[in-house]
């Protein structure tokens, strides 16, 4: 319970000695009908201020310069940094460990409606968790879910619990764009998902792009490339950060943003729980997704890039078409790209 | 030997007893202005006595009945408004962890964590009208209460959002009900502990009152006993008796009176202390309540968020379950009952492990059980098993509170009216005394 200590109670009346008892009691009726004009009554047509409050991790946002896909040194091309796969990545050291451990970790989303969230079985679901399942595949031959833990993480989480000499998850699948920056502290894998950060209003707003939204609140994840897009935009909007991406949506239907700026798997997730809102064609920035690993685990990266190799031609669209097809329309998987 | 006599009742004192010699009228006539100077003085001695003996029965009175007083509005309102703004906040409190856990254990919030979310708010409903309804003379207290009744609708409404999405299986729906707990734990208690902790300090304040010396006693007492003195030594010199009977007798009484009133004073103070106790015991019994529903709500956030608060809710949950212990109410029956809660909260294969581990799932069955199902050793199960405890407990000391406070009530029975009667009675036989000698020279 939060601390009660030191207060004072301001009704001296009330707990005067009782020599003036009768005095105090009249002036604890005085006071009472004074009250009974002040603080009880109700004004007649009043509008006393009753809105909701401001979502739960809502923090300040003002990001850093733009440090998107394509920002980084000149000669650095974020989906081209990934070791390429080799034969001998299943017997490397940290994908013995997850072996002989039993199971894989694996950091993701629990609040991304079609990417990675909890189901109404209480169970992971959604398209990160069926490409993390494929890893757990390939490692120990099954997908009964018994193989595999989820984390939780928010975005500054990914590159946190990846970090140490004893990380907290093998690898983040959490669509988790890679930029040069990032992978100066994480290994990514190759791009396994060529997202577009676009924008999500409520439909009849008028906004048609970023470039009606100058001078309104755009909510993104803190921490994430997409509001430092949106803060680093021609027209100027006004970055709103908040730790969970939902908080986003509760934002925005309780009027607090005019739109929600990140990835469109993201926003598609957000626009089918509010079928009120709709996803905007402009693509602000792209967003190529990386399963992502320690430093320390470059062979554990190998052996997940071999694996990415494995299912772009088939499962890759099956998982694809369950979940982000029907909103995304049709796509294919990128092509790998390797450093080197 | 009259005038002689005359004159020296003019400038010294008559003999006790002696009457002044009225057979000479000349000698009477000069007597006159002598004799009006002796009755004059014993008017003013009478005046006196009279006024220090009832200034001792009215002081007697007003503070006895003062404490008295006191001591019943410790118990018929402070007490009650303490436990009844603590119901408040542990209702508010209790609603905030049954809806995390019924959104927690599925899409459908199984009936009974449905009936127990609208009990609490039926209860912090009612807690909070009656509150209000005590509290309306209090500014401070009505301003904290008028926006937690403002804010209510809000919070219920969001968890009933939040269990609206959740049924359709949409996560926005945990964003509904962490702004929902949020707004519960970040403003609305925080309100209600403000006002609770008035109420306390009230409470305290008017068991101080009750057990503090009684200054203005003791003042009047000794101002009583120096103009009584004066009085006396002024009538031996002018009547030539030692003592004034009346006098001795208003004396005693006055003595009597205040003998009878540090007593019961005393006494009193002693019971209240005991009162006081037994009411800290009961305040610890509240807190501990509250901290136990709060860390079954920080104990459903965590499983809620599943770590993507970066630890907040465990540690909430951790500091809150640890006050439970720290504060004091747990009798040995309750401390069992804690420590099997702490183990399967904090042990090896606890809830938290089972978070930090990532297998939630099986974290809910140690939490709640899944859906409908209720785990019978479920650490919902335990808690709720402590605080059945804890209401006993809570029950038995507010009982010990309720008898100690009622002695130091009926330590004070019949100061208003006995010290009244004392002091006038003491003043009455004061008042003769001095009166005999007066008639001496009518």
């Amino acid at each position: 319970m939060t601390s009660r200590a030191g207060s004072r109670r301001g009704k001296g009346a009330r707990r005067a000695g009782a020599v003036t008892a009768a005095a105090a009691a009249l002036a604890a009726a005085v006071a009472l009908a004074a009250s009974g004009c002040s603080a009880g009554a109700v004004q007649v047509g009043a509008t006393p201020p009753a809105g909701p409050p401001q979502p739960g991790s809502v923090q300040s946002a003002s990001p850093a310069p733009s440090q998107g896909a394509s920002s980084g040194t000149p000669a650095c091309h974020p989906t081209a940094l990934s070791p390429r796969p080799t034969a001998g990545d299943a017997a490397g050291p940290n994908v013995q460990r997850i072996k002989n451990r039993g199971y894989l970790i694996v950091g993701v989303a629990q609040d991304g409606y079609l990417t990675g969230y909890l189901d109404s079985f209480g169970q992971e679901t959604g398209f990160d968790i069926d490409i993390a399942r494929q890893v757990e595949q390939a490692l120990f031959g099954t997908q009964d879910g018994k193989h595999i833990r989820y984390v939780a993480v928010t975005n500054q989480q990914r590159i946190d619990y990846l970090q140490g000499p004893d990380p907290r998850v093998d690898i983040v699948v959490d669509t988790f764009t890679i930029t040069c920056d990032r992978a100066k502290k994480v290994l990514f894998s190759t791009d396994y998902y060529d997202g577009t950060q676009r924008v999500l209003v409520t439909k009849g707003s008028g906004y048609r792009s970023l470039d009606d939204l100058g001078g309104k609140k755009v909510c993104a994840q803190t921490n994430s490339t997409s509001l430092q897009a949106v803060a680093a935009y021609k027209s100027h909007p006004v970055p709103y950060g908040v730790k969970n991406l939902t908080d986003c949506l509760v934002a925005l239907q309780q009027g607090q943003v005019d739109a929600i700026s990140t990835d469109d798997t993201i926003l598609a997730g957000l626009a089918r729980q509010d079928p009120n809102t709709e996803v905007l064609p402009q693509i602000v920035e792209k967003e190529p997704y990386g399963i992502a690993a320690s430093t320390n685990a470059r062979d554990l990266i190998q052996f997940v890039n071999g694996v990415l190799e494995q299912i772009r031609p088939n499962t890759w669209g099956t998982i694809y078409r369950q979940w982000l097809e029907p909103a995304l329309g049709t796509a294919q998987p990128p092509a790998a790209a390797y450093a080197g | 030997m009259g005038d002689g006599l005359a004159t020296t009742s003019a400038h010294t004192t008559t003999a006790a007893g002696a009457r002044p010699d009225t057979a000479d009228p000349s000698a009477r006539g000069q007597g006159r202005g002598s004799a009006r100077s002796t009755p004059a003085t014993l008017w003013l001695a009478l005046a006196a006595a009279v006024l220090a003996l009832l200034g001792v029965g009215a002081a007697g009175s007003a503070t006895l009945a003062g404490r008295q007083a006191t001591e019943a509005r410790a118990v018929d309102s402070d007490e009650h408004l303490v436990v009844n703004v603590d119901e408040l906040y542990h209702a508010l409190a209790d609603a905030d962890a049954t809806a995390a856990t019924a959104l927690m254990v599925g899409a459908v919030a199984p009936a009974r964590l449905t009936a127990q979310y609208n009990s609490d708010i039926t209860q912090a409903d009612n807690a909070l009208a009656s509150a209000s309804r005590d509290l309306a003379g209090d500014d401070r207290a009505s301003k904290q209460l008028t926006q937690v009744a403002s804010l209510l609708p809000t919070y219920t409404a969001l968890v009933a959002t939040a269990g609206a999405n959740n049924r359709l299986g949409y996560p926005v729906g945990a964003a509904y009900l962490r702004e929902a707990s949020n707004l519960m734990r970040g403003t609305i208690l925080v309100g209600v502990g403000k006002v609770a902790d008035e109420e306390r300090a009230a409470q305290s304040d008017a068991q101080n009152q009750v057990g503090g010396f009684p200054l203005w006693l003791a003042l009047v007492a000794v101002v009583a006993a120096i103009v009584l003195i004066r009085v006396w030594r002024l009538l031996s010199r002018t009547t030539r008796r030692s003592v004034n009977p009346g006098l001795a007798l208003g004396a005693l009484i006055g003595v009597g009176l205040l003998v009878w009133s540090l007593v019961a004073v005393f006494g009193a103070a002693d019971a209240a202390g005991q009162a006081q106790s037994a009411f800290t015991s009961v305040a610890a019994d509240l807190q501990a309540r509250d901290d136990l529903a709060l860390a079954e709500s920080f104990q459903s956030l965590m499983l809620i968020d599943r770590g993507s608060d970066g630890g907040e809710d465990q540690k909430g949950l951790d500091s809150h379950l640890k006050a439970v212990e720290s504060g004091g109410a747990l009798d040995s029956k309750a401390q069992t009952l804690w420590s099997t809660l702490d183990k399967s909260v904090t042990g090896a294969n606890g809830v938290e492990s089972a978070v930090e581990n990532s297998q939630f799932y099986q974290a809910i069955d140690l939490v709640s059980g899944h859906g409908a199902k209720a785990a019978a050793n479920s650490t919902g199960a335990q808690a709720g098993a402590l605080d059945t405890e804890l209401v006993h407990t809570f029950t038995g000391d507010q009982a010990r509170y309720e008898q100690r406070a009622g002695a130091a009530r009926s330590a004070l029975d019949g100061g208003l009216w006995g010290g009244m009667i004392g002091g006038i009675v003491a003043a009455g036989a004061a008042a003769y005394g001095i009166n005999r000698r007066l008639a001496e020279y009518r």
